[in-house]
């Protein structure tokens, strides 16, 4: 079977700066895969590249057997893509946008319109379905734009922080989605900054630090018997709290100077 | 704070030279444009010196107070005011409106218009120099009158900008500001036609000017650049006061901005208010179908309406004809037929038809970044350029219809109908296809619809410019033939009207379905570097 994610040798830099450097990283099928690293690491420039928004210097990202950059448009049907700093099409409402995403993927109306309802009932937007999006909060942006990567129900999931900003209840929802569709063979990929969530969310974990893997595989295995904070702060070479005698001067009110 | 902000401002225009490739060599192109249009004036001020300082009066004091209101139009309209010192940007840091104003005033005259403008004064006080009071008081004014020109635009957008909080509201003033400058653009006209039909109404033409600089020089506009010629005539206590009203002015405008900014320095740009809800009707699905490129177009003219930014473009296009009438109509004034003056109406429509491909033009990077939407899905390019294409013919067609019509109408030339329509048509779908292709190629960061109304990022001018040069020459090739026989036909060639009807379009609809599909392609291949170009800030 093939693997719903493969990366060989990608590397990007911008300037003199090397975001990404040689990365290799295989995700199969059927599972939920975490991205954890660092501000800087290299995530979202690896997620780009994976997903056809960026193009890489060298290296190959293949989708479901299918080369993202040799053959764009069978990768690019087979996943459901929810960029960061990307904007949304902020003049449609929710309701608009679902069905604009629908259309452009070739789907026939009434399959668009029976799933939009779905969608925006379980993610919680039914009641501001017809809000246009540059009204909607930071938390129900995140979860139009996840609604959007899951219409055309992808086989592979790419989601660049999906649970930041998104309150806990919708927090909840999202996982049981995610969960369920994993479970029905769907493969997720998520970078995420929380380890608890990640620890406990997902079947496996790939580090990155410097645009490089350091440690992947099935989220107990890259662990080690540590909790995933420790072992992150661990393999990216960091000690937990202040280094001895920093920022002392915080600690004096600067009301005193 | 003064240096810091040259400073800043330099190595933000160093940054912008020193881009690789179209960005670069559109901002050079921008500057030698500006050079090139300012050096000759520079150089005629010079010259002006020689006829004495009656003379200088009556030119420079009418194009100077111009200039100034042209300052303060200007940006608003076209170029958008360059905030790369946006105040917002300083709202967590522990400053003054009273420490940053002098900087920010220096820093405005760092980049193409500021470097224009003291050129052009430098010249003022060159022509000046032929007395010595003169001398100082130009030494003095015209500076003042600099400053005045950056007071003047910088205040009004500051005090715009921070005075709404809500989405909908900020959008909605920089729509009426869009459309008060349009109009001040025809106010403008208007009464450079009534000055001038006074100036060759008056029995002694000179002493009509002189009359026109004296009456434009009680204006606020003028009040600064008119000084220097009262103290060359020795009229010493009429060139004090005027000094000392265009000092009044600068400092009102400077306590104005000073309070706009410290509000907008406490009240943050992104603010809360009612959300908009909005239905949509299936009509336009129906117009377009349900196909990628439908949706495209559907999208397109639905969000049009919502998006500011775009309405102030298409709007434009219809207010266009009244731009080119409303002097000729003032102007007439009795005297000639009426029919006569509203052949100007003739050349509305063409004029919209090029306008429009600018339009298109900036379509995708009124999109933005959201446009990454279709290079995730997979959008095939020639599809997203021709829903474009399509949603803004079907904005434009009718607006372009209608001007046609009324032109031929109101001006009772029916023959001059077939070729005024084919050479319409072919400009447009030209135009347009020119559009197309050309946009694939250039981008630039804009600012999202619900941002500061007046930002600009500095380096989108120079993409701009280039991707204008680019749509202009494709649409210039691309109608041709049209102009030729629309040409013949005006010269009296009974067959090149009909001949213009039926090549017009054709030609047009070639340059469009050619445009599509090469600026498809040319989309299909960089769009990671059209979404990096509209990222980059």
């Amino acid at each position: 079977m093939t693997d719903a994610l493969v990366l060989s040798g990608l590397a990007k830099r911008f300037g003199t700066k090397i975001a990404v450097d040689n990365l290799s990283l295989t995700v199969p099928r059927g599972v939920l895969f975490g991205l954890v690293g660092p501000n800087g690491a290299g995530k979202t420039t690896t997620l780009s590249m994976a997903t056809g928004l960026l193009r890489p210097d060298v290296g190959t990202a293949t989708i479901l057997g299918h080369d993202v950059w040799s053959d764009p448009p069978a990768a690019k049907a087979r996943m459901g893509v929810m960029p960061d700093g990307m904007r949304l099409f902020d003049r449609l409402s929710g309701r608009e946008l679902l069905r604009y995403v629908g259309l452009l993927r070739g789907m026939p109306p009434a399959e668009v319109d029976r799933r939009s309802v779905d969608l925006l009932a379980a993610l919680g937007l039914a009641g501001d379905a017809d809000t246009v999006v540059a009204d909607y909060s930071a938390g129900m942006t995140k979860k139009i734009s996840l609604a959007c990567a899951l219409l055309h129900a992808p086989g592979l999931l790419i989601l660049d922080e999906p649970f930041e900003a998104v309150d806990p209840v919708s927090g909840e929802a999202i996982r049981d989605i995610l969960r369920g569709y994993v479970r029905s063979g769907g493969t997720v990929v998520m970078s995420s900054h929380v380890m608890e969530l990640v620890e406990q969310l997902c079947d496996g974990v790939g580090v990155i630090a410097g645009g490089r893997v350091l440690a992947v595989g099935a989220t107990a295995q890259v662990c080690a018997g540590l909790p995933l904070q420790q072992r992150f702060l661990q393999l990216v070479g960091a000690t937990a709290g202040p280094q001895g005698g920093g920022l002392e001067w915080l600690r004096s009110s600067s009301d005193s100077n | 704070m003064v240096a810091l902000f040259v400073r800043l401002k330099l190595s933000l225009l160093r940054r912008g030279f020193g881009r690789s490739g179209a960005t670069a060599a559109g901002m050079v192109l921008a500057y030698l444009f500006a050079l090139g249009l300012t050096l000759p004036a520079v150089a005629g001020l010079i010259f002006l010196r020689q006829g004495g300082p009656e003379v200088v009066a009556s030119v420079t004091v009418p194009l100077f107070a111009m200039l100034t209101v042209g300052w303060l139009v200007l940006p608003l309209l076209f170029f958008g005011v360059d905030e790369t010192l946006d105040p917002g940007r300083f709202a967590l840091l522990p400053v003054r409106a009273r420490t940053m104003l002098p900087g920010l005033v220096v820093a405005s005259f760092i980049g193409a218009p500021g470097i224009a403008l003291v050129l052009l004064g430098v010249g003022l006080v060159i022509a000046w120099s032929s007395t010595p009071a003169s001398l100082a008081m130009a030494a003095l004014a015209v500076p003042l009158g600099a400053v005045t020109c950056v007071l003047l635009s910088r205040a009004l957008t500051t005090a715009l900008a921070g005075a709404l909080g809500r989405r909908r509201a900020r959008e909605n003033v920089a729509a009426l500001v869009a459309f008060a400058g349009l109009f001040l653009g025809i106010g403008m006209q208007v009464v450079g036609r009534l000055l001038s039909s006074w100036v060759a109404a008056a029995e002694d033409p000179a002493a009509g000017a002189r009359g026109v600089a004296e009456f434009v020089g009680w204006t606020p506009f003028g009040w600064a650049w008119a000084a220097p010629g009262d103290m060359a005539q020795g009229r010493y206590v009429v060139g004090s006061v005027r000094l000392v009203l265009a000092l009044a002015l600068a400092y009102g405008l400077a306590a104005w901005w000073r309070w706009a900014l410290d509000r907008a320095l406490v009240t943050p740009a992104a603010g809360t208010g009612d959300a908009e809800k909005v239905h949509s009707s299936a009509a336009l699905e129906r117009l377009f179908g349900t196909s990628a490129r439908g949706a495209i177009a559907a999208r397109i003219v639905r969000s049009w309406r919502r998006d500011s930014r775009a309405m102030v473009q298409v709007a434009t296009l219809a207010v266009f004809p009244l731009l080119m009438v409303a002097p000729t109509l003032i102007g007439t004034g009795g005297g000639r037929g009426d029919r006569d003056q509203l052949v100007g109406l003739l050349s509305a429509a063409p004029f919209i038809a090029v306008f429009a491909g600018m339009v298109v033009a900036n379509s995708l990077v009124l999109d933005g970044t959201a446009a990454s939407l279709h290079a995730l899905v997979g959008v095939r390019g020639s599809d997203d350029r021709w829903g474009r294409a399509l949603a803004y013919l079907l904005l434009v067609v009718p607006v372009v219809v209608l001007v046609w019509g009324a032109a031929v109408a109101v001006n009772q030339r029916w023959d001059l109908a077939p070729a005024l329509g084919g050479l319409t048509a072919g400009l447009l779908l030209a135009s347009v296809g020119g559009a197309s292709w050309a946009s694939a190629h250039f981008q630039w960061p804009q600012p999202p619809a619900g941002g500061n109304p007046f930002q600009r990022n500095s380096g989108g001018g120079a993409a701009g410019f280039m991707l204008l040069i680019a749509n202009a020459v494709v649409a210039a090739i691309g109608s041709l033939p049209v102009i030729v026989l629309f040409v013949l036909a005006l010269t009296g060639a009974g067959w090149a009207g009909p001949a213009a009807a039926v090549v017009g379009p054709a030609v047009g609809a070639a340059v469009l379905w050619a445009g599509c599909r090469f600026g498809g392609a040319a989309l299909d291949r960089r769009w990671p570097e059209a979404l990096e170009a509209m990222r980059r800030s």
